[in-house]
């Protein structure tokens, strides 16, 4: 299965990358631009996570974080931040509508294709929180270090 | 298909339904379409009833941006209008500014918000015409004829919550003016706007508190004179137990030559502290006959984000602490707005500065003849000269341990435009120092996201966001150097870009320039030295064991 | 899009206008004398008055944006024209906006490198097509000047031949016509195609644009396409450069459409956003020398204010100062 898929995703892959990063850059409020560092730093990580996809040692979890990193702390909701996990389905769809039979893949290989995104949906999830941590974990350290030479005479 | 796929018929139907993003029908609105939504994280909360009193300030009360109802005085509009005439009257500039705008867009994506962002209203451009819409409709001639034609509205709460929310979305960087064809500078627009709000009590208590307590205690911390020399003086002891050398500053103390100021995050805040034990290291090392003084005890200038005349109030303390000490001239510590406000304002507010003499550094007998008329010279200045003219011992290798960079703050390099000097002292303090990418340094530095009084906790989101492309560019230094370490010269960036790092670039530490000055001088009867002014050890100092923290 | 068809409109109604004057309805003089005449003194009024009005407004600090290295300790090269220190270098400055569009050649984009990292890449387009529209439009504006004097000028020969010299069609094709076409298509274009552009234009912006190519459409027609004869419409020039309000003579409609558009724009200028011609030479952040430490600048309403004085502040804190050994005033 996994090599039936790389090939699929190796032929498509700059369609879906294309398709995604749109999803991605409209999540802002008017349209994110292409040249613009927002757009390069999603652009090589969804590129990352993709092309993680069809090898059997999958570790694309410093892309994810750098997706996620930049999601946490947007002006939308953390559940229209994640819907970006859910559009390559979508987009798979798509494209298997517009490709020839020979083209299409075996009912099995899209499951397999489908459940992979929901795991890595759901290791966003962990991700996305994770950086939500760091921001309230940022504003105590902020705190601490701003009132730094008072707290060393308390403690002294 | 199986009966998991869903029909080409349906998927079609949802496609033309769902208001998808990829249709790209997102450009059909106008920008004052866009509705303005306070969201946990990009507002500040706004000033305490008893700051505003404290301070005299218009329509104490308790609010916060998501209310519904701002309880704005009655007559607001009428004091708007009447604040933005009479202000029209007094500055050139913003005449010029709002009248001379082509929309060009040259600007549009040179603001580290919007590239931070994606918002439209935080393009220069859009956000000086929140201001010029206004403007235009209450205003020139014929422009009110042709209403629709030249995109004018009328004053309304709506459009005062707009002003809020992105007048409180621009750092005052100038980096905008550098790209504009006519040097519009937004910073200008946003320093009125801010004042205009300021007169209808819509503003920010990160900025309002500074500014109050700066007025009572002398600082923006509000830390009373006891409590100065208390902190000092422990950073002495520190300095001791680190080198085994005793540097003794004085302070309030008529007669000295120099009187030394800067902001109160260095004697109060981490990292700040470590810029304060380098200067302290440095002046005893060259023997500097300077004081402290706990009246003129700030530095900064959170005046200069709420109104001129706050900014005037607050830095005529310098002066007026100089005249009494009867110092010859003043040394102005590391600080980006405080130095915006010294080099373009201070002289002419509350100059001139007679009973002061031309600066002169005693050591190498430099006449600071750029600094003539204000009579006060900045410490990067006053170092390079001394490292020019081999006045200083140091051992750059004592640095060995960090890898450094260079971040220009936004006031130093586009409201002073001073670049060399710092990066003189880098290049003669350590051994690795590389530069970010061209154009995000210098006059093309990208801001800390965090300037201008909005480092408030509560809007970490909008910093973080904000600070998006200087991160970006230190990621890349970060990536292909191996860089740890961002040096500075700007207090509000040793305060904010720790948190900006930490969540960007985990791994880089951020440091003042004379902290690393600090570090690599060899002091007279100093003991073997292992450990940084961090206490951290030094690479290739250490009694055995790793460098690495 | 509103904001684009209505100034379009606007334009081709204006164009309109004299066609059915002077074709119709025969108001040859109206067109020709009156509305020429005002449109000047409106034009020239408007525009000192705009002038006058931004001059009377002091500047009350010292405010240049510095783009490059002040001029410091001596051994350190400070840069003339980014951080000015005397007064021609901040007139250089100036005058490297006005005629080189300085500031705009700065312009950058970013841009993702082969290295897979990011960079901010120079970005001309605006640059080169704002340069190309105004040195066109001056050159065009410059060469006219051969209908406003009886003998034409030396200067105006020589811009002739060299803006022709590509002496293809007859008469003599100007290269100006093209670029400043070009241009405008390409100012149009990208105020379109980018939705950043599309979100700021407003219908003021476009509208100048539209103007501008109409008066060049029509003259470009007038001269290759109607062969219009120029005798008469140098013999009207020089009677209104003559402050002479006799009839105008027989000439073609086009040259009143060309004409009329040419006093829309003259009486448009100072009340729009074209008065950045102006501007341009006052701008603060621009005009003023970065020698504010050195040199100090008068504000001429420097706000008088209270601020609290160091014995204010010793009269709160005495006790703890003396208890902190700091030296005081008054016991």
């Amino acid at each position: 299965m996994n090599t039936v898929l790389a090939k699929f995703l190796e032929s498509n892959k700059k369609a879906i990358l294309q398709q995604w990063l749109d999803c991605a850059l409209a999540l802002f409020p008017e349209k994110m631009g292409y040249s613009t560092p927002v757009a390069m730093v999603l652009s090589g990580a969804l590129e990352k996570i993709l092309s993680g996809l069809g090898k059997s040692e999958n570790d694309c979890q410093e892309a994810l974080d750098d997706v996620t990193r930049i999601l946490a702390v947007q002006n939308f909701p953390p559940s229209k931040a994640l819907s970006i996990f859910l559009e390559p389905k979508l987009i798979l769809r798509d494209i298997m509508m517009k490709t020839t039979v020979a083209g299409t893949l075996t009912q099995e290989v899209q499951e397999a294709f489908n459940s992979r995104f929901d795991r890595l949906t759901l290791e966003a999830f962990d991700s996305y929180m994770r950086h939500r941590e760091k921001i309230y974990q940022l504003k105590v350290e902020e705190g601490s270090r701003r009132m730094y030479m008072a707290l060393r005479r308390t403690e002294a | 298909m199986s009966k998991y796929v869903p029909k080409l018929s349906d998927l079609k139907k949802e496609f033309d339904e769902k208001p998808s993003v990829l249709k790209g029908n997102y450009s059909v609105q106008e920008w004052w379409d866009i509705p303005v939504e306070f969201r946990d994280g990009n507002w500040c909360f706004p000033g305490k009833p008893e700051v505003l009193e404290d301070l005299g300030f218009a329509n104490p009360r308790k609010w916060a941006a998501t209310d519904e109802n701002w309880q704005l005085p009655a007559g607001w509009q009428k004091t708007i209008s009447d604040g933005l005439q009479s202000r029209l009257k007094k500055y050139r500039s913003l005449k010029l500014f709002l009248d001379s705008c082509v929309r060009c867009g040259a600007c549009a994506d040179k603001c580290h918000f919007f590239l931070g962002t994606g918002d439209p209203k935080n393009m220069p451009v859009v956000r000086a015409e929140l201001l010029r819409s206004v403007y235009r409709h209450d205003f020139p001639l014929v422009e009110k004829i042709l209403k629709g034609f030249s995109g004018s509205r009328k004053l309304t709460e709506a459009v005062i919550k707009e002003w809020h929310m992105y007048f409180h979305q621009c750092t005052e960087c100038r980096r905008c003016s550098v790209f504009c064809p006519f040097g519009i500078d937004t910073a200008e627009i946003t320093m009125m706007v801010r004042e205009l709000l300021n007169l209808i009590g819509v503003n920010n208590n990160w900025i309002l508190a500074p500014v109050s307590n700066c007025n009572r205690t002398g600082n923006h911390l509000g830390i009373e004179p006891h409590t100065f020399v208390q902190n000092i003086n422990s950073l002495v002891e520190d300095i001791e137990d680190l080198t085994g050398v005793a540097v003794e500053p004085t302070f309030n103390r008529k007669g000295a030559e120099v009187l030394f100021i800067t902001p109160s995050g260095d004697v109060f805040g981490d990292p700040g502290v470590y810029t304060m034990m380098g200067y302290l290291l440095l002046f005893h090392h060259i023997g500097l006959d300077y004081t402290i003084s706990t009246y003129a005890s700030e530095g900064g200038n959170f005046g200069m984000f709420t109104s001129n005349d706050m900014m005037k109030k607050l830095n005529a303390k310098m002066y007026h602490e100089a005249k009494r000490l009867g110092v010859k001239w003043i040394l102005g510590g590391e600080c980006g707005h405080m130095w915006r406000v010294v080099h373009q304002y201070m002289n002419t507010m509350n100059g001139p500065a007679d009973f002061l003499e031309v600066p002169v550094s005693p050591i190498t007998g430099t006449r600071f003849s750029n600094a003539a008329a204000t009579k006060m010279v900045h410490i990067a200045e006053f170092t390079a000269d001394l490292i020019h003219h081999k006045k200083l011992k140091l051992d750059p290798k004592r640095n060995d341990h960090l890898r450094t960079t260079f971040h220009d703050s936004c006031n130093v390099a586009r409201g002073m435009g001073m670049f060399e000097e710092p990066r003189h002292i880098l290049r003669n303090v350590c051994n690795t120092f590389h530069e970010m990418p061209e154009d995000t340094i210098r006059e093309k530095t990208f801001c800390c996201g965090s300037g201008s009084g909005l480092n408030a906790e509560e809007n970490m989101e909008n910093r973080m966001r904000g600070g998006f492309p200087r991160a970006n560019a230190v990621k890349q230094v970060k990536d292909r150097h191996k860089v740890n370490s961002l040096v500075t010269i700007c207090a509000i960036d040793r305060a904010s870009l720790p948190p900006l790092m930490n969540y960007w670039n985990p791994g880089v530490s951020v440091y003042g320039l004379h902290e690393l000055v600090g570090n690599a001088l060899i002091m007279q009867g100093e003991k073997k030295r292992t450990e940084d002014l961090r206490e951290n050890p030094m690479a290739g100092f250490e009694d055995g064991g790793d460098d690495e923290e | 899009m509103k904001k684009v068809l209505m100034p379009l409109v606007m334009v081709a109604v204006l164009a309109l206008v004299p066609f059915l004057g002077v074709q119709y309805a025969g108001l040859s003089y109206l067109f020709g004398v009156i509305i020429p005449y005002t449109a000047i003194v409106v034009l020239l009024a408007g525009f000192l008055l705009r002038l006058v009005d931004w001059l009377r407004r002091p500047v009350p600090f010292r405010i240049p944006t510095t783009c490059g290295q002040e001029k410091s300790l001596e051994w350190i090269k400070y840069d003339r024209f980014e951080s000015p220190h005397r007064f021609w270098e901040a007139a250089a400055r100036v005058l490297s906006e006005v005629f080189l569009f300085r500031s705009l050649f700065r312009n950058t984009k970013a841009e993702l490198h082969k290295d897979s990292n990011l960079a901010y890449g120079s970005h001309k387009w605006l640059w080169l097509g704002g340069l190309a529209f105004h040195w066109s439009l001056l050159i065009i504006v410059l060469r006219h000047s051969r209908f406003f004097f009886v003998m034409v000028p030396g200067f105006t020969e020589f811009l002739d031949h060299a803006d022709g010299f590509l002496d293809v069609t007859l008469p003599t094709f100007y290269i100006t016509n093209a670029v400043v076409l070009a241009a405008i298509t390409f100012l149009v274009f990208r105020r379109l195609n980018d939705a950043k552009m599309r979100l700021i234009s407003l219908q003021t912006d476009y509208f100048p644009l539209f103007l501008i190519a109409a008066i060049v459409v029509v003259g470009i027609l007038m001269r290759y396409l109607t062969r219009l004869d120029i005798m008469p419409v140098k013999d009207q020039m020089l009677r209104l450069v003559n402050f002479s309000f006799d009839d105008p003579g027989e000439i073609g409609t086009l040259f009143y459409v060309h004409l009329f558009l040419v006093s829309v724009l003259a009486i448009y200028f100072p009340f729009s956003k074209l008065m950045h011609a102006g501007a341009i030479f006052l701008s603060p952040t621009r005009n003023l020398c970065n020698n504010s430490r050195e040199k100090r600048h008068v504000n001429p309403w420097n706000a008088s204010i209270k601020f609290k004085t160091y014995s204010e502040y010793e009269d709160n804190y005495r006790d703890k100062m003396k208890k902190a050994n700091l030296p005081i005033e008054k016991q």
